[in-house]
């Protein structure tokens, strides 16, 4: 239709069709309007209330997927009433979504580090992939692994099982470990530069990472730092034996390596000037640190001998050994007294005092820190305050005041307060480790506020193009934080130099909050790995040797497998996630009550009833593309829910699992069945390729997750022409291809003397080609080949034939069918289907002779409920198993034994008028001869010999309705068959049992599942098997060889209809698997040319 | 009183409507039944609702064409009022509630109504057609079938009648968009679907008068081109079912409905449809969703059902009182239905008068009426010692209008602007005793349970509404609550799917409109200053008045009373539940209840 309707959209001219939609008119005019209710493959619902926009003239907002376009309409999409109103709409059904959207290590994570992530792919032994992940959110991670407090291990929940965390920490240290030592530290991206500058001033964790992410989106960087090495903080303020700098240096490395220029010795203020930075840069990001030690403000600390925290901490750090003396007092309970305690012990002080004005349980040092100080020896004495320093020239004595505690002050500590009783302590040296602070003097007044610099929660400061982040924003605070600091920061300057305005990024997370131990009472314990440290006596003998060894490969691999997942799947597809974030939503801004809901799994996918949305996309993807309604909306208002009727358990619905609901959902409430150990990633790879379950061969679209390299989830393409399967697909299909990573065969191995080993493919090839050379010249060999294999496979096999003249061919796994497609094209002229999918889809009557769909080809189950019901398409069923088709006025008829061809005949005679049929055969006649659109299915029994393939064909010549489509299992039986080959495995069994045969080979197929017995098996000379998996037959096989599976390879087959498809290679089969007609070609070249290959 | 007549009563009728039936009127009517069984002269009657709903079981007897209505009639006092119009005995005077010549309590209650819609309600047996049809009925529809399908739509037009049901839509112009609709096959649907916590107008249409709906409905379909028709009722009210199948029976029967209407070649068949008992089933697509055998829900419009509506048809949809007033439109004209009302409100309205107003019932008063006339003038104020606050109309979908509003004409442009609705008739009275806060959660909460669940803004914001008024009521609530139910009431009516959700937040907003400083002091001062929330009152009792009759700790369902017989009681606060029974049995008033 003309685009004749002119509306006024966002105040422009936009041109619609007469019935268009206002959400279509929006979609073509490149406007996205959120909606999580709407599909455009589904019927309208109008619930979501998302897509709301302002029309002239209407009393309220209204749904533009409803709204038509008319002539003059003027709408908004974009107005602040709008906007509000999604905003609303999305904080209510957050109010309502109960769960977790990110875990709560990541959530506890100032960087916001992908735990899950880098953990799940350490515990699979993938380290490089997990620092590519901890890389996207964490740099320097050796080194945050050895420094971090760990807040990550805080929030970890695996204290609920074990009262102890996953080993966060350490795994992220091995894994930084692990790939410095492989040098696997990840590949420098060719970086596709902006042509803007940032300058980054501060060499610090926030500095080094705001660089790097700048770095990254294109910014060309120059760092500027006023020390000789970078690090900050983690270089000068932290002793080497908790983190050597080598390691330091080498990340810092690795992240300079992308392309970042570095002016060490270049201070602000001193050496440049913010506005010379201004001038030459395009924003500029101050990441200063907190250098300057706060005073004790007791009276007598001007004396030589009181040292500021941080500054003997620099001086140690920077190879300097500061005059201490032997007895040394430290201030203050943080970090920095740890570090300064035990450097003064180290630098050889005998009597080293840390003097905390609170009790232990306050302190803000890590008590790991306090643990090993007090192993080392030095002392600790609580609830005391330094009152006065004094001494003639030097430090002589501190004077101490007791205090006690009181009320809790605005950090929630309980504050200390003065006693009036004194003490004193004998020092040399006095170390005030009680605060640091920014170091303000280089900066300009604009953006200082006294002693506060001006910086606002998008990191800007008033001086446009000039930002801040870490401690000089913050104040002093832990080495993560910078880095989480630097990065937002980064974000914020891209957003300030591609949009104008600074924003960092709006983060939006549903939290789960009201677990305890009794939600995971069914976890099986497995304690924490601890890492190896060094006892205290070796610690000072080495003083500045690092003394945490940390785990070893095993105890990561076992540590990390204890992370229990706690974030949704559905993270990076949740649209309600999605828009949530782009309308700044605020999942407490309506907290409230929840009426729990369901929670169940089948084998195909979860339902967790508690993240539903009520969007029904579910509902009617069930009713109106799967064709089972198999759920519905059930209760109402805010208690209303999804599920089967009567609320009963899913799988005792007319659910199949087919997962079109799953793939349609817009949240994590259904999601598919996944492998443990899953990892998180925004950006999956989708391919697409036939599915090989059947020999229907839907078209499936397999998305990868590209750190993980596996498979997913597997979906459809709903829009695609042309498609074979109309957007749809089976459990299996969908199932099986996530099943790939379970048991897999990955290496060729032999048997020799009752042992299997693995083996290289020469080696293999060289022995397996001796065998069958051996038994092409003596009884002969056996070949049984699965029906899902490629038309190259089979070709491979037929070159084999040829080689090997004792050898044959058979199927295994294809429905014998072979009689019927002869008598089709003895009779029809054509040896296969001679109708479409799409004519059975249109079908106005489906005769299924001996069917079993939902068991071999489900999809065609799902296509003729949908006709079902929605078209009155009418069903006759003669034999087989009609499933769930048997509902909705489907007459079955049942079939004795041996009798097919005869029930066909006695229908035909009904057909005519002939005879004396049956009521049910007269109906069944009566339902054929008003029908005008018959197809017909025909399964194993009315195929497995002539007299019966006669009897439906002439069935269907009398109806004169001659669509048909011939049922069978296997993918490719056509195929198979096209290359000449038996259809039964009978024969072979049969020569393996009477020993005509002395070698057997299985391809594909486990003899097992197809009437050999174990006897069989072990009776022959030599059983081969080349499988993907490992099968019940695999410790009978002499030699056995991996085969890729087909999402890992391509090749071409023929389907149901005749349509020839090809496999797409999804993903790399694992390990060193090889496609058979690499390996056939491998054996043929060798029983060819055995002189050349012998020893 | 002096015996009116010498002449003998000709017809006795008893109001057995469910208001009636519900204060006793059946066995007054046996009782009735055998007394005259000996009488054939007189004739007893059924007769539905006369809308002195406060005064029932009534009994009316006329003689000579003068009627003396009778109220809180027993079984007793029926044979009294027949010993006194049969053979002069005794004295019934009190009783007398109404009398069409002399005058009577409720003359001027009924004196100052217009009965169009109610004009058989009360005076006719609805379960005998030939009732129905000796007061005109079927008049209009024999008219109609003379006229072309324009001409009554023409004359529906002109007399300005607006939907009753609530949104006030003009039912000539829903008509001709029907009519105009393309489609063979057309529906015409009447909403029977009363769902508005005390409201029941509809109710008593259908239980009085059901002919009147039948023959609106059919005028309708003859003017729109629908030859079916669906009433849908709710199950909760069986006899306005059972009177409506018994009248399509009769209508049938009597060549009014059915194949080949009074000879004139329409076709009109009507089958009643039960509900199931939900409220949203009253908004017009989901009504039509839950006739097909759907999942009652509503969906977005449009298409309106005049364009698509029952089954994919076009589809007129009227409600009970809209329908009753067809008839008369065109037996006396458009004319005169519009010499009555104001504005582009015309006609009548019918309410249903309850709260705290002293002659609860139905009443039916022309538009533009004032709103203090119809409370006080006609309802008779509130009791003494109080003074009327509010006046809640519309139901949940209303507002409340406070008492330095009563002068408001009631019209629907009047109404609207007050922040309340028209609505369908619910008028509740609130007096210094209703506290608006929990009023306002009443409602809420009656429409957040009713709400299908289909939109968020209904589900999850009026459930989020209720959290913050019950939090209020609790004496829990934050000043930053007020700013929040504000902001997502506007939201919940700019966002909502259907009407009910659209009109949710009306009672909050009407009442933080016009009583914030009573929201204020439940959050400020956690104080009710009505005295009903429950956890901001107390019970006191004054150890000056108490007498120690004990009675009070005796009804105490909880006994937190306590006290020695002839010395002062007292209340346990902390076991003490409020359900104030013990306030009702003090025969010394030594019970006060208290809100800091």
């Amino acid at each position: 239709m003309n685009r004749t309707v002119r509306v006024l959209l966002d105040g422009q001219e936009a041109y619609g069709r007469p019935g268009q939609t206002i959400l279509s008119l929006c979609a073509d005019s490149g406007i996205e309007v959120p909606t999580l209710c709407h599909d455009p493959h589904l019927s309208v619902h109008g619930g979501c209330s998302l897509c709301l926009v302002e029309v002239k003239g209407a009393r309220t907002l209204v749904r533009a997927c409803v709204t038509e376009i008319a002539p003059g309409m003027e709408i908004r999409t974009d107005t602040d009433r709008v906007r509000l109103a999604r905003q609303t709409d999305l904080e209510l059904l957050l109010s309502d979504h109960v769960g977790d959207c990110r875990p709560p290590c990541t959530l506890a994570c100032p960087a916001r580090g992908d735990v899950q992530g880098y953990v799940n792919l350490a515990a699979q032994g993938r380290y490089a992939d997990a620092l590519a992940a901890l890389h996207e959110n964490v740099t320097l991670p050796a080194s945050i692994g050895r420094v971090c407090p760990a807040p990550c291990e805080e929030a970890c929940r695996r204290s609920f099982v074990d009262q102890e965390p996953v080993s966060i920490r350490e795994i992220k240290r091995f894994v930084g470990d692990w790939c410095l030592a492989q040098g696997e530290r990840g590949p420098i991206p060719v970086i596709a530069e902006n042509g803007r500058s940032v300058a980054v001033v501060g060499g610090g964790p926030g500095g080094l990472s705001a660089a790097y992410y700048l770095r990254r989106l294109g910014y060309a960087i120059t760092l500027y730092e006023k020390e000789d090495h970078l690090g900050g903080m983690m270089r000068y303020g932290i002793p080497d034996y908790r983190l050597p700098p080598a390691v330091l240096q080498a990340e810092i490395d690795w992240l300079l390596a992308h392309g970042i220029a570095v002016k060490t010795g270049t201070a602000l203020g001193r050496d440049v000037t913010l506005d010379q930075l201004r001038e030459v840069h395009d924003a500029v990001l101050l990441a200063l640190g907190c250098w300057r030690s706060s005073p004790l403000r007791a009276p007598g600390e001007d004396l030589p001998g009181v040292l500021p925290g941080i500054g003997f901490l620099y001086d140690v750090n920077t190879g300097r050994r500061p005059e201490i003396g032997r007895r040394v007092a430290v201030i203050g309970g943080g970090n920095t007294a740890m570090d300064a305690c035990r450097c003064a012990k180290r630098l050889g002080a005998d009597e080293v005092t840390v003097v905390y004005r609170r009790s232990r349980a306050e302190m803000p040092a890590q008590p790991i820190e306090v643990e090993e100080a007090m192993e080392e020896g030095i002392q600790f004495v609580f609830l005391a305050a330094p009152k006065a320093i004094e001494g003639a020239g030097k430090v002589e004595h501190l004077e101490c005041e007791r205090m006690e505690l009181g009320a809790p002050d605005a950090s929630g500590r309980r504050q200390p307060v003065p006693t009036g009783e004194t003490f004193v302590l004998e020092v040399d040296t006095v170390i005030a480790a009680v605060g640091q602070a920014a170091d303000l003097s280089a900066l300009p007044e604009q953006i200082c506020d006294g002693r506060w610099l001006r910086v606002d929660e998008h990191y800007a400061t008033p001086l446009p193009g000039v930002f801040a982040c870490g401690d000089l924003r913050t104040g002093p605070d832990i080495a993560i934080g910078a880095i989480g600091d630097g990065h937002w920061a980064a974000l914020s300057i891209h957003r300030y130099l591609t949009t104008g305005t600074p924003r960092r990024p709006y983060e939006c997370d549903v939290v789960q909050r009201d677990l305890g131990p009794e939600d995971f009472a069914d976890r099986t314990k497995q304690p924490q790995e601890h890492p190896r440290v060094l006892p205290a006596p070796q610690r000072l003998k080495h003083p500045f040797q690092e003394l945490n060894l940390g785990l070893d490969s095993e105890q990561v691999l076992r540590d990390a497998a204890r992370c229990m997942e706690c974030g949704c799947p559905d993270l990076h597809e949740c649209k309600l996630r999605r828009y949530a974030v782009e309308y700044e939503a605020a999942p407490e801004r309506y907290a409230g009550s929840h009426v729990s809901r369901l929670e169940e799994a089948n084998p195909f996918y979860a339902r967790n009833m508690d993240k539903c949305i009520l969007c029904g996309r579910c509902v009617r993807t069930c009713d109106e593309i799967a064709g089972f309604h198999a759920i519905d909306f059930v209760r109402r208002g805010f208690e209303g829910t999804i599920g089967a009727e009567y609320l009963r358990p899913i799988e005792n619905s007319e659910c199949t699992g087919c997962g079109m609901c799953v793939q349609l959902c817009p949240v994590g409430a259904l999601v598919e069945v996944r492998l443990p150990r899953r990892v998180h990633s925004a950006r999956l790879r989708s391919v697409a390729t036939p599915c090989g379950e059947c020999p229907v061969g839907c078209d499936l679209l397999l998305e990868v997750e590209p750190l993980s390299g596996r498979i997913v989830r597997a979906s459809t393409d709903l829009d695609l022409a042309r498609s074979v399967s109309f957007g749809n697909a089976c459990a299996r299909g969908r199932l099986s291809p996530m099943e790939l990573y379970e048991d897999r065969l990955v290496q060729p191995m032999l048997r020799s003397r009752g042992r299997a080993r693995e083996a290289e493919w020469s080696e293999f090839l060289d022995k397996v080609s001796l065998c069958i050379r051996e038994a092409s010249g003596g009884k002969g060999l056996a070949i049984l080949a699965a029906a899902d294999l490629a038309d190259e496979d089979y070709g491979a096999l037929r070159d084999l034939e040829v080689a090997l003249p004792q050898a044959s061919v058979s199927l295994c796994g294809a429905t014998p069918v072979a009689p019927l497609l002869h008598v089709l094209k003895e009779r029809w002229g054509n040896a296969g289907a001679t109708a479409t999918l799409g004519e059975l889809r249109e079908a106005d009557l489906v005769l299924i002779l001996d069917g079993r769909l939902e068991r071999d080809q489900p999809v065609l189950a799902s296509w003729i409920r949908l006709a079902m019901r929605h078209s009155g398409t009418r069903v006759i069923a003669i034999g087989g198993d009609p499933g769930r088709l048997a509902k909705g006025g489907t007459l079955q008829l049942a079939v004795t034994p041996g009798r097919h061809a005869d029930s066909l005949s006695d229908l035909r005679e009904a057909l005519l008028g002939k005879g004396k049929a049956s009521p049910a055969l007269g109906q069944a006649a009566v339902l054929l001869n008003k029908a005008t659109k018959v197809v017909t299915l025909a399964g194993p029994e009315f195929a497995l010999n002539e007299r019966a393939a006669e009897s439906v064909v002439s069935l269907l010549e009398t109806l004169g309705q001659k669509k048909i489509i011939p049922l069978y299992s296997g993918a490719n039986t056509r195929g198979a068959l096209a290359s000449g080959f038996s259809s039964s495995p009978v024969d072979a069994l049969a020569a393996v049992r009477i020993g005509s045969v002395d070698t057997l080979l299985a391809i594909g197929v486990d003899p097992l599942d197809h009437g050999a017995t174990e006897d069989d098996l072990r009776g022959v000379r030599r059983f081969v098997l080349f499988h993907h998996r490992k099968t019940k037959s695999l410790s009978l096989a002499h030699a056995v060889a991996p085969l890729p599976r087909w999402p890992e390879r391509t090749g071409t087959f023929t389907n149901l209809t005749g349509t020839h498809l090809r496999w797409q290679p999804v993903v790399a089969p694992p390990g060193a698997a090889k496609p058979l007609p690499w390996i056939v070609s491998g054996l043929v070249r060798r029983t060819r040319e055995p002189a050349a290959r012998g020893t | 009183m002096e015996r009116p007549s010498l002449a003998t009563p000709t017809t006795v009728r008893v109001g057995l409507a469910s208001c009636g039936i519900a204060s006793g009127a059946t066995a007054v009517y046996e009782k009735l039944r055998s007394l005259l069984a000996d009488h054939d002269d007189i004739e007893l009657q059924q007769v539905g609702c006369v809308g002195l709903c406060f005064h029932e079981p009534l009994v009316e007897v006329e003689v000579d064409g003068t009627r003396y209505l009778y109220g809180e009639v027993t079984p007793e006092i029926a044979e009294a009022i027949l010993a006194f119009h049969l053979r002069g005995e005794g004295d019934i005077e009190e009783r007398l509630v109404f009398n069409s010549e002399g005058d009577a309590a409720e003359n001027a209650m009924l004196a100052k109504q217009v009965r169009i819609v109610l004009r058989n309600c009360g005076h006719i047996d609805p379960e005998r057609i030939e009732a129905y049809v000796a007061r005109d009925g079927y008049q209009a529809l024999t008219q109609a079938l003379r006229m072309k399908p324009e001409e009554i739509i023409a004359e529906v037009e002109k007399s300005g009648l607006r939907g009753r049901g609530g949104a006030g839509f003009s039912t000539g112009l829903k008509w001709r968009f029907t009519r105009a609709a393309a489609g063979d096959v057309k529906y015409v649907v009447c909403n029977a679907d009363e769902g508005d916590p005390g409201a029941f107008m509809d109710r008593s249409v259908l239980e009085g008068d059901p002919h009147s709906v039948l023959e609106g409905m059919a005028i309708c379909a003859r003017s729109v081109g629908a030859s079916e028709g669906v009433i849908y009722c709710r199950a909760e009210y069986p006899l306005a079912v059972r009177r409506l199948e018994g009248a399509i029976a009769q209508a049938r029967q009597a060549g009014y409905l059915g194949r080949d209407i009074l000879r004139s070649g329409f076709d009109f068949e009507i089958k009643v449809k039960e509900g199931a008992g939900a409220f949203v089933c009253g908004e017009e697509t989901a009504l039509l969703a839950s006739i097909e055998g759907r999942r009652g829900t509503p969906r977005p419009r449009p298409p309106f059902p005049a364009q698509k509506g029952l089954w994919g048809k076009p589809t007129v949809i009227n409600n009970v009182e809209t329908f009753a007033n067809v008839p008369w439109i065109l037996v006396h004209g458009a004319d005169a239905f519009a010499r009555h009302g104001v504005g582009k409100s015309r006609g009548t309205k019918v309410f249903a008068l309850a709260g705290k107003v002293r002659k609860g019932g139905l009443v039916e008063v022309p538009m533009g009426m004032p709103l203090r006339e119809l409370v006080e003038g006609i309802g008779g104020g509130v009791g003494e010692g109080h003074a009327i606050k509010a006046v809640q109309m519309g139901g949940p979908s209303g507002g409340c209008i406070p008492a330095e509003l009563l002068d408001t004409p009631v019209d629907y442009e009047s109404i609207t602007a007050t922040g309340a609705i028209m609505g369908s008739g619910g008028m509740v009275v609130l007096d210094d005793t209703s506290c608006m806060v929990d009023v306002a959660r009443f409602f809420l909460h009656f429409t957040q349970s009713e709400s299908c669940g289909k939109c968020p803004f209904c589900r999850i914001g009026t459930r989020r509404m209720l959290e913050i008024l019950e939090r209020i009521c609790r004496g829990e609530g934050k000043v930053s609550d007020l700013a929040r139910l504000e902001e997502l009431s506007v939201q919940v009516k700019d966002g909502s799917l259907c009407g009910l959700g659209q009109t949710a937040p009306n009672p909050v907003l009407t009442t933080l409109r016009y009583f914030r400083g009573e929201y204020e002091a439940h959050i400020v001062d956690k104080r009710c200053p009505a005295k009903v929330c429950t956890t901001l009152i107390h019970y006191r009792i004054d150890p000056g008045t108490c007498i120690g009759c004990t009675l009070c700790a005796r009804q105490c369902p909880v006994s937190a009373i306590s006290g020695e017989r002839r010395k002062a009681h007292t209340i346990v606060d902390e076991t003490c539940v409020r359900c104030g029974q013990c306030v009702t049995v003090c025969p010394v008033q030594a019970i006060s209840v208290e809100s800091p």
